[in-house]
């Protein structure tokens, strides 16, 4: 695929997102492309409470530090492997992050989990895919959820 | 290692379509997959309009017109994929329905493990609406989906 030049891979900081890296790791490698990962680490839904919620933000905080320690040792992993990842970590809103690196880095693939329609995933990552997607800021990989959890 | 073996390219014969096809290709040489072209023609045929209605015959004329004339612009397609690459397999088949419906079949119908289709282009206030039908397959899929820039 000579249009493909340089994919990028979006985490969510999810446990299931290692294995959308992995696909990216296998789509770059196949076509000799230059592999970024962003995880986003999504911050509005913390904006705008009137009674600090500390627990709650620390626990959030703590874990997507668990995630993203986890993924950054599979980035590692691959580049001991002699594969070159690049590795962006990004607060805010998830969706403009992401298109905005896609312009930055001249990103032609993007790879991004897909999700099942149910209120809780749309939630948590639904609207950002969405906004992503609609936005078609270049050629879209969507991993499924199914292979994620079977892994 | 993603290595898709079996490949369905949606495609309504613009040109769009034709990117996205381009794409498959290359990832069917890439991995030896099978390619599954398929046009999916919209059910919704509005036989009346106000007082005036075409007439059963004539409507089922049309429709397996339609058919008919889909299976062959299928089978020009194929034809120029497989004599630039003879080592590609390539099946192709029409469907009448709800195009978004008839696709999804197809994917689980023919075990597919990657959907390669175009998101539309449209320039100014369109810019950010991407096909009805793409919106569904993309979020009601049960394989990977490759969507294509147009």
């Amino acid at each position: 695929m000579d249009l493909i030049k340089h994919i990028l891979v979006v985490s969510w900081l999810t446990k299931y997102c290692d294995k959308t890296i992995q696909f990216g790791v296998s789509l770059s490698q196949k076509y000799k492309a230059e592999l970024s990962v962003i995880h986003v680490m999504d911050t509005t839904w913390l904006q705008g409470w009137s009674i600090p919620m500390v627990s709650v933000e620390q626990e959030h905080k703590r874990d997507m530090e668990k995630y993203k320690i986890e993924l950054h040792n599979i980035i590692s992993a691959e580049n001991k492997k002699g594969m070159a990842i690049k590795e962006f970590v990004r607060e805010g809103t998830p969706s403009q992050i992401v298109l905005q690196l896609i312009e930055e880095e001249n990103i032609d693939l993007l790879i991004l989990r897909s999700y099942e329609e149910s209120r809780l995933e749309r939630m948590l990552v639904g609207d950002s895919n969405d906004e992503i997607i609609r936005a078609k800021p270049c050629s879209i990989f969507l991993v499924k959820q199914q292979t994620c959890d079977v892994g | 290692m993603f290595a898709p073996k079996k490949i369905l390219v949606p495609t309504d014969f613009s040109v769009y379509a034709d990117n996205a096809l381009k794409q498959a290709l290359d990832i069917a040489k890439q991995n030896k997959a099978k390619l599954f072209l398929f046009h999916a023609i919209d059910d919704g045929f509005q036989q009346c309009a106000v007082d005036y209605c075409i007439n059963e015959g004539d409507v089922q004329r049309i429709l397996k017109e339609s058919i008919k004339n889909a299976q062959d612009k299928l089978h020009q397609e194929a034809k120029k994929i497989t004599d630039s690459n003879p080592k590609i397999e390539i099946v192709y088949d029409a469907k009448r329905g709800i195009p978004y419906e008839e696709i999804l079949k197809e994917q689980e119908e023919k075990g597919i493990d990657l959907i390669v289709i175009a998101s539309h282009g449209k320039t100014g206030i369109l810019k950010n609406l991407i096909g009805g039908v793409v919106d569904k397959v993309v979020k009601r899929a049960k394989c990977q989906v490759l969507l294509v820039r147009s």
